[in-house]
C-alpha cells in the first residue's frame, strides 16, 4: 500500500483519517446547528399561528364568559355594583395574558361602541400588561381618593385618538383599572362600587 | 396530568421528526448508528419531559411561555373547536391515535405468540425435517455461540423466527417454511435469526414493548417503535449480506411472503378487495425496499457515530426545553 504523506496542521502532522474524521464531525455539527435553527423557526411560526388567526398578541387568550375567566383564575372577578343601564352586559370581549392580566370590554347600548374597560392584575404587579390593554398617551394625571383609598385619575388618548378617563387603584388582591369614555363622575361611582377586598 | 401527557406527546413528535431529519442530513447508513438515534427519539419524552417538569418549573409559567418558549401549547387555547379548546381536542385525538397504533401492533403479536405456543411441535429426533433444520443451523458460524433450542412447528404456513423469552434462546421454524426453502435459502434465513440472537434483539424487543407501553397514547412513540423493529431487521439483513448470502435471503423472503396466509388464505380473501390489494401492494413495496438495501453495498462504520449520538441528544434536549 503506497504511503500517503500527511499535511502539517498547526505544527502537528496529522494523517488523512484524522482529517476526514474532523471534516465529517464539523459537517455533522453544521447540519445539526442548521436543523436546530430550522426547527426553532418552524416551531415559532407554528406557535404564532393562533395569534395570526385571532389577531391577538402572543400569549393573550380570549375567554367567552366571566364564569370561564373566574374558572381559569380560580378567583371571583371584581365587578362594579353600580353598572349604568346604558352599558351592555355581558362584556363584549374578555382577554387574559399569562393568567395574570385581564381586561373586560363593554359596549354602550345605543352606539354599540366600546365604552367601558375594566382591567386587573395581581396585587404585586406594577402595571396592567399592555398585551390586554394598550396604555395610551397620558394627557393628565392627578392623585385622588377612592372610598378613602389612594387612586390615580387620568385622562388618556388611545391609539385611535379617542380620549378616555381612567382610574387606577390597588386593593389587597388586585391592581385595578377602570377606563370609560363617559363622564368622570360616573366612572368614579362605578369604581367606588367595586369589591374592595 | 392531561397537560403533562400533551407535552410528552408533543416532545415525542418533535423528537421523532428531529431524528428522522438527522438520519437524512447526516446520511446515516450504518445500522447501529441508525438504531442509536431511533432509541434516542423513543426515550427522549420519557427522560426529558419529566426531568424538565421537576427540575425547571419555570417552564410552566406564563412569562416563559411568552418570552422564551419556541412553542407553547397554551397559545392554542384561544382557538376553540366543538365547545373545547384546540389544545385539548388535538391532544385527545393524538392520544386515541397512539392507542390505536399500539393495539394494531400488539394484538396481532400476542395472537401469533399464543398460537405459536399452542401449536403441535415436531419432537421426534429422527424426523428428517428437524434433522435438516439442525444441520443447516450448524453451518452458521455464530450458531454454536448462542446454543439455541431448535423448535419445529407443524404448520403449513411460513414461520421462521427467533425467541429469547425462555432460559435459552430458540429458533422456531414451521414445516411449511422448510418445505418452501432450499438449503441455501434456509441458511440465509436462519443466519438472519441467529444474528438477532447474537445481538440480543429479542430482549431489545421486550424493552421496546415496555417503552411503547409507557407511552401508550403517544403516536410518535408507536411509529418510532416500528422504525426500531425495521432497523433491527435491517441490521440482521446486513449480517447475512456480509456473509455473502444476500441473494439467497432475498429469495427466501420472496418465497415465504408468497405463502403468507394474510395474502393467500381464502378465508382472509373475503375481506374487501381494495384492502387486500392495499396490503399486498404495501408488502411488495416493503419487500422491494428490503431487497434494494440488501443488494446495496454494506454501509461503512463511522467512527464519529458515538459523538454524533451525544450531539444529537444534546441538541434535542436543548430544543425540547423551549417546547412547553
Amino acid at each position: 500500500m503506497p504511503h500517503t504523506p500527511s499535511a502539517p496542521v498547526g505544527g502537528i502532522r496529522v494523517g488523512p483519517s484524522v482529517r476526514s474524521y474532523a471534516a465529517e464531525l464539523t459537517t455533522s455539527c453544521l447540519w445539526l446547528v442548521a436543523l436546530m435553527v430550522a426547527a426553532a423557526l418552524l416551531l415559532r411560526l407554528i406557535d404564532s399561528t393562533p395569534s395570526l388567526l385571532t389577531g391577538l398578541p402572543r400569549g393573550v387568550v380570549r375567554l367567552h364568559s366571566v364564569a370561564a375567566l373566574e374558572h381559569v383564575l380560580g378567583n371571583r372577578v371584581p365587578a362594579p355594583a353600580y353598572f349604568p343601564a346604558s352599558l351592555a352586559w355581558p362584556p363584549d370581549d374578555i382577554r387574559m395574558f399569562q393568567r395574570q392580566s385581564v381586561a373586560l370590554w363593554f359596549r354602550q347600548r345605543p352606539t354599540n361602541e366600546i365604552w367601558f374597560v375594566q382591567a386587573m392584575a395581581p396585587a404585586g404587579s406594577s402595571a396592567i400588561a399592555p398585551e390586554v390593554m394598550a396604555p395610551g398617551v397620558i394627557l393628565q394625571s392627578e392623585p385622588a381618593l377612592l372610598s378613602g383609598a389612594p387612586a390615580l385619575v387620568q385622562r388618556i388618548r388611545d391609539t385611535n385618538g379617542v380620549v378616555w378617563h381612567q382610574i387606577l387603584w390597588r386593593t389587597n388582591r388586585h391592581l385595578l383599572l377602570a377606563r370609560s369614555r363617559g363622564s368622570l363622575d360616573e366612572l368614579m361611582r362605578m369604581a367606588a362600587s367595586m369589591d374592595r377586598r | 396530568m392531561f397537560a403533562y401527557a400533551g407535552q410528552a406527546i408533543l416532545h415525542g413528535i418533535i423528537a421523532a421528526l428531529f431524528v428522522e431529519a438527522l438520519l437524512r442530513l447526516w446520511r446515516v447508513g450504518e445500522p447501529d448508528e441508525r438504531l442509536a438515534l431511533r432509541w434516542l427519539a423513543l426515550a427522549a419524552p420519557l427522560l426529558v419531559t419529566p426531568i424538565y417538569s421537576l427540575a425547571a418549573p419555570v417552564r410552566a409559567t406564563g412569562s416563559f411561555g411568552v418570552r422564551w418558549a419556541l412553542f407553547s401549547g397554551h397559545h392554542w387555547d384561544q382557538l376553540r373547536l366543538g365547545g373545547t379548546d384546540l389544545t385539548t381536542f388535538v391532544t385527545l385525538v393524538l392520544m386515541g391515535l397512539g392507542l390505536l397504533l399500539f393495539l394494531r401492533d400488539v394484538l396481532p403479536y400476542l395472537h401469533d405468540r399464543m398460537r405459536t405456543i399452542a401449536e403441535t411441535r415436531v419432537t421426534d429426533p429422527g424426523d428428517p425435517r428437524l434433522a435438516r433444520l439442525r444441520r443447516v443451523l450448524a453451518l452458521i458460524p455464530d450458531s454454536p455461540s448462542i446454543d439455541a433450542d431448535v423448535v419445529l412447528i407443524d404448520r403449513d404456513g411460513p414461520v421462521l423466527l427467533c425467541s429469547g423469552a425462555g432460559r435459552r434462546p430458540s429458533v422456531l421454524a414451521s414445516t411449511g417454511a422448510l418445505a418452501r426453502l432450499d438449503d441455501a435459502e434456509l441458511r440465509a434465513a436462519l443466519s438472519h435469526e441467529v444474528s438477532h440472537l447474537v445481538r440480543h434483539d429479542p430482549q431489545a424487543g421486550w424493552v421496546l414493548l415496555l417503552l411503547r407501553t409507557l407511552q401508550i397514547v403517544s403516536p410518535a412513540a408507536q411509529i418510532v417503535g416500528r422504525h426500531i423493529v425495521q432497523e433491527l431487521e435491517y441490521r440482521a439483513d446486513m449480517t447475512v449480506a456480509r456473509e455473502g448470502y444476500s441473494a439467497e435471503l432475498v429469495r427466501a423472503i420472496a418465497r415465504l411472503s408468497q405463502a403468507d396466509p394474510a395474502l393467500s388464505n381464502p378465508e382472509r380473501r373475503a375481506r374487501p378487495e381494495f384492502r387486500r390489494r392495499l396490503v399486498a401492494h404495501t408488502r411488495r413495496l416493503a419487500e422491494e425496499a428490503r431487497r434494494c438495501r440488501l443488494e446495496e453495498a454494506a454501509p461503512e462504520t463511522r467512527s464519529v457515530a458515538p459523538i454524533r449520538a451525544v450531539l444529537a441528544a444534546a441538541g434535542l434536549a436543548l430544543l425540547l426545553f423551549f417546547v412547553v
